[in-house]
């Protein structure tokens, strides 16, 4: 008995070990943002985004190995959920199903009446190696140095922040309405040819959705 | 370092203890929003914990890139302040998960440009030493236990929705009560789900010339 127990777990980790193995695709656009990764990991969503989350690792190889990350690192929930034995359920629980179908339902009326969203990523108008946060970082002028990136839909309005690499803010704008900063050369006294920017820029969509770009380089010339 | 600049300015003040950091108010050149930064040595002890954080979290195929990194997520962490997040403690937990999401950014992103090393990409590292028969150590062994997942997968994909999720997180490796609690159902439902979508992965692997 215990050795067929002990030949089942063994068998089960070699399943583990082999769906870890898999091979990775590149992550997907509907995969789930890191930061909502942790959160299901570590049980602050809601029981039905967490299973929904669940629904896509099986799946996606790529979220599968970030959640194995998660939860190496987050406080992953143990205490499972008490249910009421049968014989005490209350017939007004019946209510709250009908009541969460109804309210689906508006929901889901309200969301198709709204226009789509873009969630396109904020890119850099440069080729992604020179515009990268780790590859070979893009150059400006320091008495002309403009900072571009891809634009939004109409009326998105942009955040940026620029700092040098040891993190001294250089500059935080908010409410930019074009997709580009001129940096005034005063605000680059001290810096000599070679010295690196380090900016980023949260595109504010018409209907308040932030999206963040990447970390960018730049190198003043 | 630089930091130690910013906050050093004569019209910077600390107002107020952050999780445990020491927390100033900057203006910014523009004076168009706070940007709140810790003060002198607190900034240091603060990049040591994000340091620390982003270590801990790195592959080691990324290994190479932890400065980076750390600065990526010191400044994910400066961002709290327009976001009107100031009061959020700065726990060991929290720069863990900023830790995190700048790590996985990172990995992401070389993944779609196929950036990613053939360690990390064959799950080589975490399948090392319990893998299916020996180690995948070789590129041959390496392409059957590819060959092995995919195959998983798509038994994994013909399990009733509720079979799948336990199973999925039993393979991920979670503990029964883990798994409970994630999904938000009992232990007994959860235990029964994992056995039998288990029976049926190996009945489905079986058909496919797999046991394992």
């Amino acid at each position: 008995m215990s050795s067929n127990h002990a030949q089942g777990t063994r068998d089960s980790d070699r399943l583990s070990a082999a769906f870890a193995a898999s091979e990775r695709a590149a992550p997907r656009a509907d995969c789930p943002q890191p930061d909502e990764l942790w959160a299901a990991v570590s049980g602050e969503l809601a029981a039905g985004s967490r299973r929904a989350v669940v629904r896509h690792i099986a799946e996606c190889r790529s979220c599968a190995a970030d959640w194995r990350l998660a939860a190496q690192l987050a406080p992953v929930p143990s205490a499972a959920p008490v249910t009421a034995p049968s014989g005490q359920r209350k017939p007004w629980r019946l209510a709250v199903p009908a009541f969460a179908l109804v309210f689906a339902c508006v929901a889901v009326f309200a969301h198709l009446r709204r226009p789509p969203s873009p969630t396109v990523p904020v890119a850099y108008r440069t080729p992604a190696s020179q515009g990268s946060p780790h590859g070979q970082p893009a150059r400006c002028a320091a008495v002309d140095c403009v900072l571009r990136w891809t634009a939004g839909p109409r009326g998105t309005r942009y955040r940026l922040r620029i700092t040098t690499p040891d993190l001294r803010v250089l500059a935080v704008l908010d409410d930019l309405e074009s997709p580009q900063y001129s940096v005034p050369p005063e605000q680059l006294t001290g810096m000599t040819a070679g010295s690196v920017l380090l900016w980023q820029v949260d595109r504010v969509d018409a209907d308040g959705q932030v999206v963040s770009s990447a970390t960018f380089k730049t190198t003043l010339e | 370092m630089g930091g130690n600049r910013a906050c050093a300015a004569s019209e910077n003040a600390v107002d107020k203890k952050r999780g445990g950091y020491d927390v100033c108010s900057m203006a910014n050149p523009l004076d168009t929003a706070m940007v709140a930064l810790p003060c002198d040595a607190g900034y240091e002890t603060l990049r040591q914990d994000l340091a620390r954080a982003v270590t801990r979290v790195c592959p080691p195929w990324l290994a190479d890139q932890v400065d980076d990194l750390t600065h990526v997520a010191m400044m994910r962490v400066m961002k709290l302040a327009p976001r009107g997040d100031r009061d959020r403690a700065l726990s060991r937990g929290y720069l863990t998960k900023v830790a995190y999401t700048t790590v996985v950014d990172e990995i992401r992103r070389r993944r779609r440009r196929r950036e990613v090393s053939l360690e990390d990409n064959c799950g080589a590292s975490e399948a090392r030493g319990h893998g299916f028969g020996a180690p995948p150590i070789d590129p041959e062994q390496i392409a059957s236990g590819r060959e092995i997942g995919a195959q998983i997968g798509d038994c994994l994909a013909r399990l009733s929705d509720s079979r799948r999720l336990a199973v999925t997180l039993h393979l991920q490796g979670h503990t029964l009560r883990q798994s409970a609690a994630l999904l938000g159902w009992t232990a007994k439902r959860t235990e029964n789900l994992i056995y039998r979508g288990l029976a049926d992965l190996r009945k489905c692997l079986a058909a496919k010339g797999i046991s394992p």
